[in-house]
């Protein structure tokens, strides 16, 4: 049976009241509702709070699911509004500003920003003043980017997921790069 | 040859391992390029783009915990919100009706005065416990409290 036989066969099961059914659709589509939300929360806990909500809100609006559109679809554009609830939930409660980090951290993540090799605990530190500066992109305009460049969805994928259109999703990415570009002023390249 | 617009497909996903060596020798003359795919490492470093990582074992039960216990906690308050439903119109008829009935009774009693009837009613004056008058009287004439039984 195919993927998308599998998935709508399993919601109807879930629809008409299979516990197992739904337990058997969390558990393949977990890891992948995961790592989505790991893009944007670096903390684990915050990632499977993300990953849970996304599960709770699959079950109330299963009924509404119609087998005529890829499940992996309309999961999507459940685990994007998630996303993009958190994002801005955390955006109006900044946990560690990035100006507390010091300019060496801004060093080490240049250095991992030209592939070179980083030490355990400076990566982590480089990536968290990497995280930081990424929380100042809008959180519309990170999901997008992270959905095209990252995930290597299409626009039409992307807008669908993020309940826009094509064309607001192209300005919208290249906007985006634009502010990704605008931040790198933070991270001074080390002279060679 | 590969154009610049065709290599920032690639660029932008941030890894260098997925870079050839024609790529890394044109970002070294190519500024335009070098700042895309150093946007693309930020953004690929700063999302976990190489950590394939999954939840926590048990992540499905935890889920289905979850959704027990928000059903658990729903189900009193669409019980509760059923029976106000049912009740509600029944109490609102059973107020006016009592407003009415003890207006009749004032006025079939002649009196009119609801202090007298309140005192010579046996019933009423048992509701008003043990000052009823106090509950008519100015709070000049109001008898001091008499303390605790």
């Amino acid at each position: 049976m195919a993927d998308d036989a599998i998935d709508a066969a399993l919601v109807a099961r879930a629809v008409a009241g299979d516990a197992a059914a739904f337990n058997r659709l969390v558990e393949r589509w977990q890891d992948r509702v995961f790592r989505l939300a790991r893009r944007f929360f670096r903390r684990g806990e915050d990632a499977e709070e993300v990953a849970q909500e996304v599960f709770m809100k699959l079950y109330a609006t299963l009924p509404r699911y119609r087998a005529d559109a890829p499940f992996e679809h309309y999961l999507l554009r459940i685990a994007t509004n998630a996303c993009h609830d958190k994002l801005r939930w955390r955006r109006s409660r900044p946990e560690t500003p990035a100006g507390d980090r010091t300019g060496e951290t801004a060093a080490w993540l240049d250095r991992a920003l030209r592939g070179r090799a980083v030490e355990a605990a400076q990566a982590e530190e480089a990536r968290g003043l990497a995280a930081d500066l990424l929380d100042r992109l809008p959180p519309r305009d990170r999901i997008v980017l992270v959905l095209l460049d990252l995930e290597g969805r299409s626009s039409a994928e992307v807008a669908e997921a993020t309940g826009s259109t094509r064309a607001a999703v192209k300005i919208r990415a290249m906007r985006a790069r634009r502010a990704l570009r605008r931040l790198l002023t933070e991270v001074p390249e080390e002279k060679p | 040859m590969t154009t610049c617009r065709e290599r920032r497909a690639t660029l932008r996903r941030g890894m260098m391992s997925a870079l050839d060596d024609e790529t890394r020798r044109h970002l070294q003359s190519c500024k335009a390029c070098a700042e895309v795919r150093r946007a693309g490492a930020l953004l690929a470093y700063g999302s976990g783009a190489d950590e394939e990582t999954g939840p926590r074992p048990g992540f499905a039960g935890r889920v289905r915990a979850a959704l027990e216990a928000r059903a658990g906690s729903a189900a009193p308050a669409a019980w509760t919100d059923a029976v106000a439903r049912l009740l509600a119109p029944s109490l609102a008829v059973a107020s006016v009706m009592a407003i009415l009935a003890g207006g009749f009774y004032v006025g079939l009693g002649g009196s009119g005065d609801l202090s007298q009837v309140v005192e010579s009613d046996p019933i009423l004056g048992s509701v008003v416990a043990v000052h009823g008058g106090a509950l008519f009287a100015s709070p000049d004439e109001r008898p001091a409290f008499e303390g605790r039984p």
